[in-house]
């Protein structure tokens, strides 16, 4: 028998005994598109990083929106 | 952050101090760490290319620097921050030798750097190798501020503390590149705008975020609800009773205390200066009193400034003659205001109509602000006149008047309007409590508004979004909805999680559900966080494989919003997080850890379950499963495939496939267990024990700091061993 990575995601909603193909009863931070290069496979999800070092507020609080703002110069 | 389009002209002299030269400051890091600086604000935005300095020098300094940096901000106003925008290393020994020599010295920096108009920056000049015969010296003015929009500093300890002085200014030109003024060429510049902690931060320059100073504990992030939009160069912020603008694109004039005359400018009016050319386009002016000072926000079209005493005529849109005279010079944005409808005369405020008492959801649909979730008229959603935010009079009859609404068949009274999401110009979605509206068009001019669905409605003001299709998703009564538009909604998410609703038991006073398209990824990102602790539950839903993949993140880095800032700067081009801690963070495919606050790191628990297997193919036997071969990602022999790190893996075997979903689950008691060493096919991985079972389940997992990994194949062997007794 050969299992593939279950790139359909998770699945709760039949008899376990009749799970479908490709899914799986229980994942957590995995992907169907690998980190390492890309491809349809399955693997660990990416790590979240800071993109800007600065902390909005300058305290521990939820950052409640965001947007962009363009300016004609 | 900034775009060009063509050609970048030849380098053109923007600020500069050169008047009253006073006295020099000296440089000496070596031995006693001497540093100078200077800051400066672009009034308009351009690439800095060059600088020159007036300077001599003492003995040989040998390769001194200059570095650009931006300015701090509030009580540090005026001294470096952040890291080093543009630097260029130059040899000091080239400098004119002592006073006599002194000049003009040139100072290329060959990156640049690309200056937002309005923002501060500080020039920092040091002589890493100098000493007390050995230096650098700049020349400054001391008398009366020659350079008003920045300032002479020096640092004694190597840059750690820094002494901006008022009044004084190095001598300084600074020269940039910027685009043609052909009509074709497009300028412009895009920033990043996140809110949380009670302010307002905006990005300047590129890369570095800010407060914007008049937003600090100006609105409440905490305990009310906001929302915010942009339109017009500006951002829309609306919090519940507070409504306010950060505007990014105006100029600021103030009259004197004759105040703004007889003939009131209206909101598009042209207004000139006869004495310097320079114009404007009337935006907004505060209400007013007859005989005081009033404030106009317009855009100037002219490089020609204002100045204080400036006379600017024009006519308004009764054909009557304007002539304002200015109290002040013109200040550069970014402003932070409130938001109240065209000004007129104070008390007899009516002429443009009544913003609502409060609001909490916003979004720009055809040119319109439109804004609902006033509390006292849940039902009630307002949008303002075509290209004007600041007429909200729904009494004029003409097609860009501004209307107000509900959505309900005739005579029933509308639903609370939770969400509004608008679709380029063409739709606009009402996302309700219990039902979902469309109008497709201009609620004046043709527009029609129809039931997108009465069964289901939205649960938050975030909580949708639209794919690069067009396809829109939202959370609503049984989960995740997908439909076109105009279409009909569809639960997309009920066959695999039926229980989605009741298991993630999300509350709209405590969760925050929020959506997201990641462009990167092709997929819809769902994250439902406790507000007040940051837990999470989310989802990556995948449009390439239609499957749904749960996930957790450390509580501090919940997600409290999303945004995909499509940055002119492809660095920052991503689909951004708006975390409880505070910080904006992103999906980083080359991270094996979440990242923390203070830059510590947090390994992420992934796993995978496989299951419930039938060993023999049947379930009124056993089987025996002989051999059972994990293939992780990866060459063996290093090349170019990138490879996986190892998992644990855990094999469990049952009689009732339930049994097996219960043990994945519960991942304790295994009946066997091994580490698969990555990357690639190892015969140490190959499992040979024979273990009996109707069903087999395996989980592959990591827990470990500074891994990642990524399966190719499971390769299992059986055999049936018995009827089961």
């Amino acid at each position: 028998m050969k299992l593939s990575f279950p790139v359909k995601g998770i699945h709760k909603g039949v008899a376990a005994s009749s799970q479908p193909e490709m899914t799986s009863p229980d994942m957590l931070n995995v992907r169907p598109y690998d980190v390492l290069e890309r491809k349809v496979r399955g693997g660990q999800r990416g790590g979240i990083s800071k993109l800007y070092a600065r902390q909005i507020g300058e305290v521990a609080s939820p950052i409640v929106a965001i947007c962009s703002v363009t300016v004609v110069s | 952050m900034f775009c060009y389009g063509g050609e970048l002209m030849a380098n053109i002299l923007y600020e500069s101090c050169t008047t009253v030269l006073n006295t020099y400051g000296f440089t000496q890091d070596a031995v006693d760490n001497y540093l100078l600086s200077q800051s400066f604000t672009p009034v308009v935005a351009h690439k800095l290319v060059s600088v020159d300095l007036y300077l001599y020098r003492t003995g040989t300094p040998g390769n001194c620097l200059l570095n650009v940096y931006a300015s701090d901000s509030g009580a540090d106003d005026d001294k470096p921050t952040g890291p080093v925008l543009a630097t260029a290393t130059f040899d000091g020994d080239d400098v004119g030798e002592d006073v006599g020599g002194v000049d003009w010295f040139s100072i290329e920096l060959a990156a640049g750097v690309n200056l937002t108009a309005g923002t501060k920056y500080v020039l920092v000049l040091s002589a890493p190798t100098g000493d007390n015969t050995n230096k650098l010296h700049w020349g400054y003015s001391t008398t009366a501020d020659q350079y008003a929009t920045g300032k002479r500093g020096f640092s004694t300890n190597a840059g750690v503390t820094w002494f901006p002085q008022n009044t004084h200014d190095h001598w300084f030109k600074e020269y940039g590149s910027t685009a043609p003024s052909a009509s074709s060429q497009l300028n412009y510049s895009k920033a990043l705008v996140a809110i949380g902690g009670n302010c307002l931060y905006h990005e300047s320059p590129e890369g570095t975020m800010i407060p914007l100073a008049d937003s600090v504990d100006s609105i409440d992030t905490i305990n009310s609800m906001i929302d915010i939009v942009e339109a017009y160069e500006k951002v829309f912020i609306v919090n519940e009773s507070i409504k306010k603008i950060a505007d990014f694109g105006n100029i600021k004039l103030t009259t004197n205390a004759s105040g703004i005359g007889a003939a009131v400018p209206n909101h598009g009016n042209l207004l000139t200066c006869a004495a310097t050319g320079a114009k404007i386009v009337v935006d907004y002016i505060t209400s007013f009193v007859d005989d005081a000072a009033v404030t106009i926000y317009g855009k100037r079209t002219t490089s020609t400034q204002f100045s204080s005493a400036d006379v600017i005529v024009g006519t308004n849109d009764a054909d009557a003659a304007i002539s304002i005279t200015l109290g002040d010079d013109e200040a550069a944005g970014p402003f932070w205001y409130d938001w109240n409808v065209y000004g007129d005369l104070a008390g007899v405020d009516t002429t443009y109509g009544k913003l609502p008492d409060e609001a909490s959801i916003i979004c720009l649909y055809r040119g319109r602000i439109a804004v609902a979730g006033d509390p006292g008229y849940p039902n009630q959603w307002y949008m303002f006149r075509q290209s004007n935010p600041w007429d909200l009079v729904v009494t004029s009859t003409d097609a860009q008047a501004a209307v107000i609404g509900q959505n309900s068949d005739a005579g029933k009274l509308g639903d609370a309007v939770v969400a509004l999401a608008p679709y380029k110009d063409d739709y606009l979605v009402f996302g309700c409590a219990n039902s979902m509206w469309l109008l497709a068009g201009d609620p004046r001019s043709g527009g029609e508004l129809s039931e997108l669905d009465l069964t289901t409605g939205i649960y938050g003001k975030k909580s949708w979004c639209f794919d690069s299709f067009g396809n829109f998703y939202f959370w609503g009564n049984n989960g995740l909805y997908k439909t076109t538009l105009p279409g009909y909604p569809m639960c997309i998410s009920q066959q695999a999680l039926p229980k989605l609703i009741a298991d993630e038991a999300a509350d709209p006073s405590t969760h925050r559900i929020t959506l997201g398209f990641d462009h990167e990824r092709n997929g819809i990102l769902i994250c439902i966080t406790v507000l007040a602790t940051g837990k999470n539950s989310n989802y990556f839903y995948s449009l390439t494989t239609e499957g749904f993949f749960p996930e957790s993140y450390p509580d501090t880095c919940g997600v409290s919003s999303i945004f995909f800032y499509a940055a002119t700067n492809t660095a920052y081009k991503k689909l951004l997080l708006g975390n409880n801690d505070g910080y904006l963070r992103y999906f980083d495919d080359a991270q094996k850890d979440d990242v923390l606050a203070d830059d510590s790191t947090i390994p992420i628990e992934s796993h995978v379950s496989f299951g419930p297997l039938l060993i023999a193919n049947d379930p009124k036997y056993e089987g025996k499963l002989t051999g059972l071969i994990p293939i992780l990602a990866g060459g063996c022999g290093g090349g170019g495939e990138a490879d996986s790190n190892n998992v644990e893996c855990k094999l469990f075997v049952a009689d009732s496939a339930d049994s097996i979903l219960e043990k994945l689950v519960a991942n304790t008691a295994p009946n066997f267990a091994r580490t698969i060493i990555a990357p690639g096919r190892s015969r140490t991985n190959i499992l040979r024990r024979k273990i009996r079972g109707v069903y087999a389940g395996i989980r592959l997992g990591n827990t470990t700091a500074a891994q990642s990994w990524s399966l190719d194949q499971l390769l299992i062997d059986g055999a049936k061993a018995g009827r089961l007794k």
